[in-house]
């Protein structure tokens, strides 16, 4: 139902091809911006949800949430960019009552609840790993990356990143998570 | 199945029904585990959240790309060189609008502003694989351009719901099925009920009533763009100039 460069594309953003990766973001710019003039918010903050928007649906085709396209591109981007926009009123709007043009904006579609794409701030003891990520060895990022971000198995990893066995990787994984925890429960109480 | 191996199908996504059972049950007896667990969905959500940053200043740094190429466009030393160079382009233009609105005038401007409104309501996914609801069969005919297989789903839909942007989706069925009257009705309706389609509505009305020669109507439509600055108002007031 897609057409066939939106297919292309599709796949070529699921391998991380960098142009896709703007070809997409540009293509759409317009037809967003334009699409968002409905709602009142102030140009960059629709620059902003945009990014965000199309920030989650690669999220989401990378972490293979979204396997095939059922939809075209655009219409993905703009489901996901009402919420975005959603996000945006409600925080503004939090002492008004504007209960109504949310709903109407919730109602319209839900049907991407699969995907992630919500964009919760960090808790306190999410910053502080955070920091202590940062300075883990390439490593360790990598394969944290590989299994928690583009949910790799083992074996996948195993692969990917030339180990010689499935349990290397996995005691090498442990090892990782193990330094962080430490670091962790040595640091200053927040 | 031990702890670990539940944990690393968890995060891989292969845990079945009944292993999400179990994992249940260790994170509400077992706090070691339950510790664990919420370690490593921390790490997971900090991993997501320096990822998203990274690909959020990639895309800034597309804006402030094509900002800098437009300012140093100005800057350059050839500029005398790119006027002319405008106006001979200008002058060829203005030749072949004046050639083509001889022979075809309204044709040619319904062809170079007329695009399909994509589909911005319903999205398909591959969950809904077994969803055959009114709205998927709709949409996935109008995604696919067939419109007549849209039109009759459309029609169902519109009395089966109240959903506003039915009738905005009919009328681009129809419009695309070149049924330019039925397509005009639609959009006319869209603007009395003020749907959230209203800017649309006018824009594409226009473009319809251009196609049956009704200029009068349609320059009518493009002055509410242009009053409204909220849609296609570039492209309305360009339009309006050359219907003048």
């Amino acid at each position: 139902m897609e057409n066939h460069s939106d297919t292309s594309l599709f796949d070529a953003l699921k391998k991380g091809s960098e142009s896709a990766f703007k070809k997409v973001y540009e293509d759409n710019r317009e037809l967003f911006l334009n699409f968002a003039k409905r709602y009142s918010l102030a140009d960059e903050e629709v620059l902003d949800a945009y990014q965000d928007a199309y920030v989650a649906l690669y999220e989401n085709i990378q972490n293979g949430k979204l396997v095939t396209l059922n939809s075209s591109l655009s219409t993905y981007i703009i489901s996901i960019g009402k919420y975005k926009i959603m996000e945006r009123l409600r925080k503004r709007n939090k002492h008004t009552n504007n209960e109504l043009l949310l709903n109407r904006i919730e109602e319209v579609d839900a049907k991407i609840e699969e995907f992630d794409i919500g964009s919760e701030e960090l808790s306190p003891e999410q910053k502080l790993l955070r920091t202590y990520f940062g300075k883990l060895g390439e490593k360790c990022k990598k394969i944290l990356k590989l299994f928690y971000y583009q949910q790799y198995n083992i074996k996948e990893i195993m692969t990917e990143g030339n180990y010689n066995s499935e349990n290397v990787v996995k005691s090498q994984k442990s090892r990782c998570l193990k330094t962080l925890k430490e670091a962790i429960n040595n640091a200053p109480k927040i | 199945m031990d702890k670990e191996t539940l944990l690393l199908k968890y995060f891989d996504g292969s845990l079945s029904e009944e292993e999400k059972v179990i994992l249940n049950r260790f994170l509400e007896e077992d706090d070691e585990f339950k510790s664990q667990f919420l370690l490593e969905k921390d790490v997971q959500a900090v991993i997501r959240e320096e990822n998203r940053i990274g690909l959020k200043k990639r895309l800034q740094r597309f804006e402030t790309e094509s900002e800098t190429v437009s300012t140093s466009y100005k800057r350059t030393w050839w500029k005398p060189l790119s006027i002319a160079a405008s106006i001979i382009l200008l002058l060829g233009a203005s030749w072949l609008l004046f050639n083509s609105n001889v022979f075809n005038g309204q044709e040619q401007l319904f062809a170079s502003n007329y695009e399909k409104y994509p589909n911005t309501v319903y999205t398909i996914t591959r969950s809904d694989v077994s969803d055959d609801s009114l709205e998927r069969m709709a949409f996935e005919a109008y995604e696919t351009n067939d419109y007549d297989a849209a039109i009759e789903y459309l029609l169902d839909l519109k009395e089966k719901t109240r959903l506003d942007y039915v009738d905005f989706y009919l009328g681009q069925s129809y419009l695309a099925n070149e049924n330019y009257l039925k397509a005009i009705d639609r959009f006319q309706e869209i603007i009395e009920i003020n749907s959230e389609f209203k800017q649309e509505a006018y824009w594409y009305a226009a473009l319809a009533n251009l196609k049956l020669d009704q200029n009068k109507e349609a320059k009518q439509l493009l002055k509410e763009l242009v009053q409204n600055k909220k849609y296609k108002l570039k492209e309305a007031s360009e339009l309006l100039k050359k219907l003048d």
